[in-house]
């Protein structure tokens, strides 16, 4: 009898053991595809705002041509667009907080860079009507848009990988790996929603 | 004997809570989106002639039948508040699934009379052969002008026509109708679950003689698996001459809005 408790206990011990691996190989594994989702995600929103900063040449060049438009506001676009690609993040930068927000800050500055422009081009009535501006101006809007379709899927994205984290057991396991949580874009001044400038 | 009995339940009900915890957490934001439509056109709206609709239902699903594009026509009276356009229209869109999950080839047209706002929406893969600007043509040129006149079914065939001739061509004609059931990837730990069974069920049961150890392996206790991909319980449809299944597309916001 001594011996088969003996035997028992063993079996209860490996199997314990073989649960917790079990977890905690579970627990890493998901985080792990979070993580990559996350990822994913942001390569979809480099995408977009790649996208929109190879607009932005024709856009100038376009809008140079119409009969002296302010050259302030273009200065400011080109400057904005290459304040915006220099700021670059790899995949491990995104996951610092403060490269993070030095980015959407950029980026931010550009989209508002351009939303001046296109007010401003409200003034010049044969630019409007010119069939390429308003291509681009198409363009440009759809690629706001797809900024906010995409900003805002990555965001849902963090949220599931920091809830993830931070939930019980698998934050010992993200604690032990070192997963950390992941800086996600803020909405404010409107950032979330498509650009309030209204192309007609 | 009954402190071990006792303590395996312990186990049982900690893993049972453990499991709980892990299952994914709830899902994003964003705006209510109706359920899914099992017809081309869904006028919920309310202005297009009984007639034309029986039309495009059958133009739209002999064009997915062609080149397998899943392209709807949905109205509504009016752009839920608390929302946009753009972000009610790529929301419904995404949760709908037009288009084939691997091309990604869907398109919808939205029109919502009361706020006198339309819509069309392109999905990822047919971003190319209906980019932003021609998505806008086709509204400025063909539906705008019909609705700003009041006919709203002149306007949304036209749509639909003109739609449709961009971007065929772009896919070659698979037919392919409905979404294929997903598989679902073995989680790693019915492996597991499998030393499990084979340790408290197997183990003690070569060991003889001690019984009642009544225990059914459940397929293991695996943290829940990774919820496939937007999958789609594909399948049904409402009455005879098919109707709207998706395929599992999806929408990144191109296409191009308009108001009148």
């Amino acid at each position: 009898m001594g011996k088969s408790v003996a035997l028992g206990c063993i079996v209860l011990i490996l199997v314990g053991v073989l649960v917790v691996g079990g977890m905690a190989a579970g627990a890493y594994n998901k985080l792990n595809a979070a993580d990559q989702g996350v990822s994913a995600g942001w390569a979809q929103v480099e995408n977009v705002y790649q996208r929109r900063a190879d607009l932005i040449p024709n856009l100038v060049e376009t809008v140079k041509g119409a009969a002296n438009f302010e050259k302030d506001t273009l200065t400011q676009v080109i400057q904005a667009r290459a304040s915006a690609t220099q700021v670059k993040l790899d995949a491990n930068s995104i996951k610092d907080p403060a490269a993070f927000e030095k980015f959407q800050k950029a980026q931010d500055g550009l989209g508002s860079a351009i939303g001046r422009l296109l007010v401003s081009v409200e003034k010049y009535p044969e630019l409007k009507a010119n069939q390429n501006f308003r291509d681009l101006q198409t363009q440009l809007e759809g690629t706001e848009n797809r900024i906010s379709v995409e900003r805002g899927r990555f965001n849902d994205l963090t949220q599931a990988y920091n809830t993830l984290r931070r939930s019980f057991p698998t934050v010992i396991v993200a604690n032990f790996a070192g997963f950390k949580d992941r800086p996600y874009f803020k909405g404010a001044e409107g950032s979330e929603k498509p650009p309030p400038v209204k192309f007609n | 004997m009954n402190t071990r009995l006792a303590a395996r339940t312990r186990v049982r009900a900690t893993l049972f809570a453990l499991l709980l915890v892990l299952a994914p957490a709830g899902a994003a934001a964003g705006p209510v989106v109706p359920p899914a439509p099992t017809r081309f056109v869904t006028d919920k709206a309310g202005v297009i002639a009984p007639d034309v609709a029986v039309r495009l239902e059958a133009q739209l699903s002999s064009f997915e039948k062609e080149t397998s594009n899943q392209f709807l026509v949905y109205t509504e009276t009016a752009v839920p508040d608390g929302t946009t356009l753009e972000e009610y229209a790529v929301a419904c869109a995404q949760a709908w699934r037009a288009g084939q999950a691997q091309r990604k080839n869907g398109m919808i047209l939205f029109v919502f009379p009361g706020s006198r706002k339309a819509r069309l929406e392109v999905g990822y893969g047919l971003e190319g052969a209906m980019p932003d600007a021609l998505a806008r043509r086709v509204l400025d040129e063909q539906v705008l002008p019909r609705f700003r006149a009041g006919d709203y079914s002149g306007g949304i065939s036209a749509g639909v026509s003109a739609a449709i001739a961009a971007t065929k061509g772009e896919y070659k004609g698979t037919g392919q109708a409905r979404g294929q059931p997903r598989g679902r990837a073995i989680p790693t730990p019915l492996l597991l679950g499998i030393a499990f069974v084979f340790f408290f069920v197997i183990l003690p049961a070569l060991r003889g003689g001690r019984r009642g150890y009544s225990y059914i392996g459940r397929g293991g206790w695996g943290s829940g698996g990774f919820g496939g991909f937007g999958g789609f319980g594909g399948g049904g449809g409402g009455g005879g001459g098919g109707g709207f299944s998706g395929g599992g597309g999806s929408f990144g916001g191109g296409g191009a809005s308009g108001d009148w």
